[in-house]
């Protein structure tokens, strides 16, 4: 551990404790207030939020430490965008564990990456029932509302209508 | 619904439960929140799921400062905040319509009532039966700063429904000046409160011994850090995370509005609608539709940001109609204008504009505009010789071109023919080949240059006359204009008054747009207008003579009839000259659009077609570029209000 770049230990909420350079950990906005209002980069920082356990975790500081190498590195954009459209490709629950990790450590960026995945998923499906069953989402309208639904709205359940 | 079984009451996601009542929904924001949805529902009567989402979408906490928050509790306090409108400093910061509540921290009904006695939203919070404490559930704040002062909001107000003293404000100033989240001061303040709720025996609660100690369990975990510790939340939190909760609600309001939707365009927006009632309400805010409105209003130049603002923000406030409704109005008056007036009210009438901002810009210093002049004219003949020099540049290549041609083919011919001779061997043969690729390539080249020269030159002869005759003449236009201006400007710069008139530029409007819309008609317009200003100058000049004398008298008396007949004389000269030069403007600009009319107003290519525009197109390829979104089909306009129900006239060329 370096007197300039210290290391500094987050503790999962899942009680697993990982180790990360402080330049790394100081990219989420929360980390660097915690690590400042202790004053002390000994300490401990626990990850309270559900999302942070390990598994997303790491995952999120991968995510960290790649872009703080291509920050350094003065990489292409191509290459950038490469690593975060690779990145994305992840399954739902972990992307939306790492939106919420994201939103709780403020990593804007991340975050932003992650939501547009979704978005574009949301933009992939045709219809409302697609979307519903893109994201497993129940239908809580009452069968008067979906009546009425149908009526102001046809074209989405007739594709033939204008 | 579910009962905990237990006796001890618990809290969690907006939900207190307890053997005795039920489950019941605490009235959520404890300081803010957006006007209620249900209110003739009994909360008993709501399934958990929808009360959870009920709760997201009241919730609509936002990043608020610490002078924010203080200002919003003084006006609470002294207006009893109810459905009071923010002062200005703070639209836009917090939501328009929202109360301030004091949360009850009692299981008991009497004490309740009594802590609120004094609020007019009693009536409100009466009845909700809403015990308990709420610790973290504090706002959906933004960031932990936010939530930190959310909180510290939620404690001082709470502080002052038990003791009925106000001491946060004070507290405020503290942590203003400290920059501290959590001070020392706010933790013993938590302490006393905390001691307080358990004294009356309320539900269970622990302060923190860590500021970072967080709501490990809360089912809403945003960077809400936490304020409370782990117990004290009940244990069957976990549970009501695995059993209520989809995977899809853990993205929590406004990660969905903010970052999710706000990336989608209208279409998509309205699909989204369809979904479920959650997204309903998530895809209708208007955070949403501004931008879309905006977008729209300026693609239509009907109104910029900033009109947009002054004429509807004030309304969409105060909740009479929203910016998804305008939009859909907008949109239908676009499409109507479509289908009255035709295309041309789509046109990408940009150039347009600034051609006549500048000509609104109200600059009379000559020698700018001389300067401007003298830049037209160099401009247009560089232009003219710019494509002199093309056509030359084009005529060489095509001599070039031609001389390979001919030589290719009459050398191909005397290698033929040299074939055939029946003498001199094959020297013979290739000398007859050469000599005849040399005779072939001197007439192609001879040809090809001339064919090319001719080509060029006839091809680059409309755009010759554009650029050294066309753009002169407007730059001489435009002098005469701006002279013409400056001219009947006078008399008014002379005697220090400013012009009351302003007609000339009504004519500068009318005449642009009718040389869009209408070319071969533009010298037509430009005459007939140009004779018409020439018409109200002279008789403004003369009409003068009178009124100012006059009106100048009535206002300052013998030395206003000086003045007045001053301006009168200097006018009477100075109006015909310039309604003079508005109607030489007027030739100039005639003939100059007559012959540029043909060359030079190409089809935009970013001129905007609703047919056009790919219902699937989306919005923005990135979540904050500048990309404005598309609009949406006719079709999907019908989908803008749902709650309206009224059948939307459709085009026949809307896509489906």
């Amino acid at each position: 551990m370096s007197e300039a770049d210290p290391e500094i230990t987050l503790e999962t909420y899942d009680k697993h404790q990982i180790k990360i350079p402080k330049s790394i950990a100081t990219r989420s906005a929360i980390i660097n207030m915690m690590i400042e209002d202790t004053g002390d980069v000994n300490e401990v920082v626990p990850l309270a939020d559900k999302s942070c356990t390990l598994n997303i975790m790491n995952r999120v500081i991968e995510y960290l430490k790649k872009h703080a190498e291509f920050d350094n590195t003065g990489a292409d954009d191509e290459v950038i965008n490469e690593f975060d459209k690779e990145f994305q490709e992840q399954s739902d629950e972990i992307i939306f564990q790492t939106i919420l990790a994201a939103n709780f450590l403020d990593i804007k960026n991340l975050l932003e990456l992650m939501c547009k995945k979704v978005a574009d998923e949301i933009k992939k499906c045709k219809t409302p029932d697609d979307i519903r069953d893109r994201f497993n989402i129940r239908k809580d309208y009452t069968p008067e509302e979906v009546e009425e639904v149908k009526r102001a709205h046809p074209w989405i359940y007739d594709k033939n209508a204008k | 619904m579910v009962a905990s079984g237990r006796q001890k009451s618990s809290i969690h996601a907006g939900r207190f439960s307890d053997s005795a009542h039920g489950t019941r929904m605490i009235l959520d924001n404890p300081l803010l929140f957006y006007t209620r949805i249900d209110d003739d529902r009994e909360w008993k009567d709501l399934d958990v799921n929808r009360i959870f989402r009920l709760q997201c979408f009241r919730h609509g906490g936002i990043g608020r400062s610490v002078k924010t928050v203080q200002r919003l509790l003084e006006i609470a306090r002294t207006n009893q905040g109810y459905n009071l409108n923010p002062p200005l400093g703070l639209r836009g910061a917090v939501p328009w319509k929202f109360r301030v509540v004091t949360v009850p921290i009692t299981q008991d009904k009497e004490e309740e009532l009594r802590i609120f006695a004094s609020m007019k939203q009693l009536s409100d919070v009466s009845h909700a039966h809403c015990p308990g404490l709420p610790f973290w559930q504090v706002a959906g704040s933004n960031n932990l700063l936010h939530a930190r002062n959310d909180f510290i909001s939620l404690v001082a107000d709470l502080n002052y429904s038990l003791t009925g003293d106000r001491i946060s404000l004070a507290f405020y100033g503290d942590l203003e000046v400290e920059k501290a989240e959590f001070s020392r001061s706010v933790k013993e303040l938590l302490r006393v409160i905390a001691d307080e709720v358990k004294a009356r025996g309320l539900v269970h609660c622990e302060i923190s011994q860590s500021q970072q100690n967080g709501c490990s369990l809360s089912p809403n975990p945003s960077r809400l850090s936490g304020l409370d510790g782990q117990q004290f939340f009940p244990l069957d939190a976990e549970e009501y995370n695995v059993q209520y909760l989809n995977a899809f609600s853990v993205l929590w309001t406004d990660v969905m509005q903010l970052v999710v939707f706000i990336t989608l365009s209208p279409k998509l927006l309205l699909r989204c609608a369809q979904v479920c009632k959650a997204w309903s309400v998530l895809a209708s805010h208007d955070v949403l539709w501004i931008g879309h409105l905006n977008h729209l209003n300026q693609s239509l130049r009907i109104l910029d940001k900033n009109q947009l603002q002054a004429s509807v923000g004030k309304i969409v406030a105060d909740g009479l109609v929203t910016y998804k409704y305008l939009y859909k109005v907008t949109f239908l008056e676009a499409l109507r204008r479509k289908r009255e007036e035709g295309d041309h009210s789509f046109k990408d009438l940009s150039s347009l504009e600034r051609r006549l901002r500048l000509s609104e810009a109200g600059d009379h210093d000559m020698r700018r505009l001389m300067l401007r002049g003298l830049y037209g004219i160099t401009n247009g003949f560089r232009n003219g010789l710019k494509d002199i020099e093309d056509g030359i540049t084009f005529a060489g290549r095509d001599m070039r071109m031609g001389t390979i041609g001919g030589a290719l083919t009459v050398g191909t011919m005397a290698a033929k023919v040299g074939n055939k001779v029946p003498i001199g061997g094959q020297v013979a043969k290739r000398a007859c080949a050469v000599g005849g690729a040399v005779i072939g390539g001197l007439t192609g080249a001879l040809g090809g240059s001339i064919a090319g020269t001719i080509h060029k030159s006839a091809w680059q002869v409309p755009r010759f006359v554009s650029g050294c005759v066309a753009k002169p003449l407007h730059s001489l236009a435009d002098i005469l204009e701006e002279t013409a201006h400056a001219i009947n400007h006078a008399p008014e710069d002379m005697f220090g008054e400013l012009s009351d008139q302003n007609q000339s530029y009504a004519f500068t409007n009318g005449s642009e747009v009718g040389w869009m819309q209408d070319k071969n008609a533009a010298f037509v317009r430009e005459l007939d207008s140009g004779l018409k200003l020439f018409y109200a100058h002279v008789q403004k000049g003369f009409t003068g003579l009178y009124k100012h004398p006059h009106h100048g008298a009535q206002a300052e008396g013998i030395a206003g009839f000086a003045t007045g007949s001053g301006r009168a004389v200097a006018g009477c000269l100075c109006s015909p000259l310039a309604g003079s030069l508005f109607v030489g403007r007027a030739l100039a600009r005639g003939v100059a659009l007559t012959l540029e009319a043909p060359l030079a107003l190409p089809e935009a290519a970013d001129e905007l077609d609703f047919d056009e525009v790919h219902p699937d197109q989306e919005a923005r390829t990135s979540l904050h570029a500048s990309e404005e979104p598309p609009m949406p089909d006719a079709a999907g306009m019908d989908a803008l209000d749902v709650s309206v129900g009224k059948k939307i006239k459709k085009l026949p060329a809307a896509a489906g």
